[in-house]
């Protein structure tokens, strides 16, 4: 009985994470970083969101396509993120590229 | 002097043996039995398009008779987009499309822009950017979606082509801008397809009809003129 009940717990366990798994989903985020504590850091968008991120071990960062360490994310950089998470509220940085921000247009 | 030889050596030359009247007969029954079969499985497909023996479709010497359009048997309806292959000819019951459409590219920005387009259905496209974007035509199978299908991954910043879609899906184009400047984007398009969909990097997914081309109004709608009414 034990062993039924354990199996059914774990089938259910693998469900459920693997139902989690699958309601992420990838988001580009591009803008500015406004805040930076840690591993964990905010971007605001050119609409005026802002995307809280966090970094691990296999988040890679670039610039001009050379790999950087992690202290170049300061406050003020654009960045080009291609994250995983549910929304903006909670997401996993895979690749963070540092690019120059977009240039100005003059208003028509 | 000379002449008198020939008429010498004439003289001297053994007589040929004539073919007995048995050869000549086999020889004459021969020639027309391979007359004839010529005949019946080159000539006649090829000069007068009569194949009785099925020779000239094997030899490929027979020429497809043109299609009947009033007899084919065209999908309409929801069907209509599905193209019936008829030798050389695609047709379809739906009706033929066109589409342009302008998109801006921020900075770092991505879309994706797809057609709906049923297995064998074709398209025409052109597109032309203010920069080059990284660029890939690519199809994504109903079947399944996750079987992504790449026709085209290079950066460019214009491309013009036909397209006849593999498989039953949705097909089109992801434009990655690279730079820090807003790219402007113009794409024209025509071909047998309902509906395009387009996808940005912010999740959003806009889907829409796409209206049939508007016909000159002396002529019949395609279905009617194909369909003989």
């Amino acid at each position: 009985m034990r062993k039924i009940i354990g199996a059914i717990i774990g089938m259910t366990a693998v469900l459920v994470v693997g139902v989690e798994a699958l309601a992420h989903a990838q988001y580009r985020v591009i803008g500015t970083i406004i805040q930076r504590q840690g591993v964990k850091f905010e971007v605001k968008t050119r609409d005026g969101r802002i995307a809280y991120l966090h970094l691990d071990e296999n988040t890679e960062i670039t610039r001009d396509q050379a790999k950087v360490s992690d202290s170049e994310l300061e406050v003020g950089r654009f960045v080009v993120i291609n994250a995983y998470g549910d929304d903006y509220s909670d997401m996993l940085a895979m690749d963070v590229r540092l690019v120059p921000p977009p240039a100005v247009t003059p208003a028509k | 002097m000379g002449r008198i030889a020939i008429m010498n050596s004439n003289a001297m030359a053994p007589e040929p043996a004539l073919p007995s009247p048995r050869k000549l007969a086999v020889a004459c029954l021969t020639s027309l039995v391979v007359a004839l079969v010529l005949l019946v499985t080159a000539v006649l497909p090829v000069e007068y398009g009569l194949d009785p023996l099925g020779t000239g479709r094997m030899l490929g010497l027979l020429r497809e008779a043109p299609v009947d359009a009033a007899a084919v048997d065209i999908p309409q309806g929801d069907q209509g987009l599905t193209p019936s292959l008829r030798g050389d000819v695609a047709l379809y019951g739906g009706l033929y499309r066109t589409d342009a459409v302008e998109f801006v590219i921020e900075p770092y920005d991505y879309l994706e822009f797809k057609y709906r387009l049923e297995q064998g259905a074709a398209m025409l496209f052109s597109w032309a950017a203010d920069g080059t974007l990284i660029h890939e035509f690519h199809g994504d199978p109903d079947a399944n979606p996750q079987d992504v299908r790449s026709y085209d991954k290079s950066d460019k910043s214009m491309a013009n082509g036909s397209f006849v879609a593999p498989v039953t899906g949705i097909h089109g184009w992801f434009w990655e801008n690279p730079g820090n400047t807003p790219i402007t984007l113009r794409l024209a398009s025509s071909g047998f397809y309902a509906e395009a969909v387009e996808f940005r990097s912010d999740k959003s997914r806009n889907r829409r009809d796409v209206s049939p081309a508007p016909m000159p109004a002396s002529t019949q709608s395609p279905a009617s003129a194909q369909s003989g009414e």
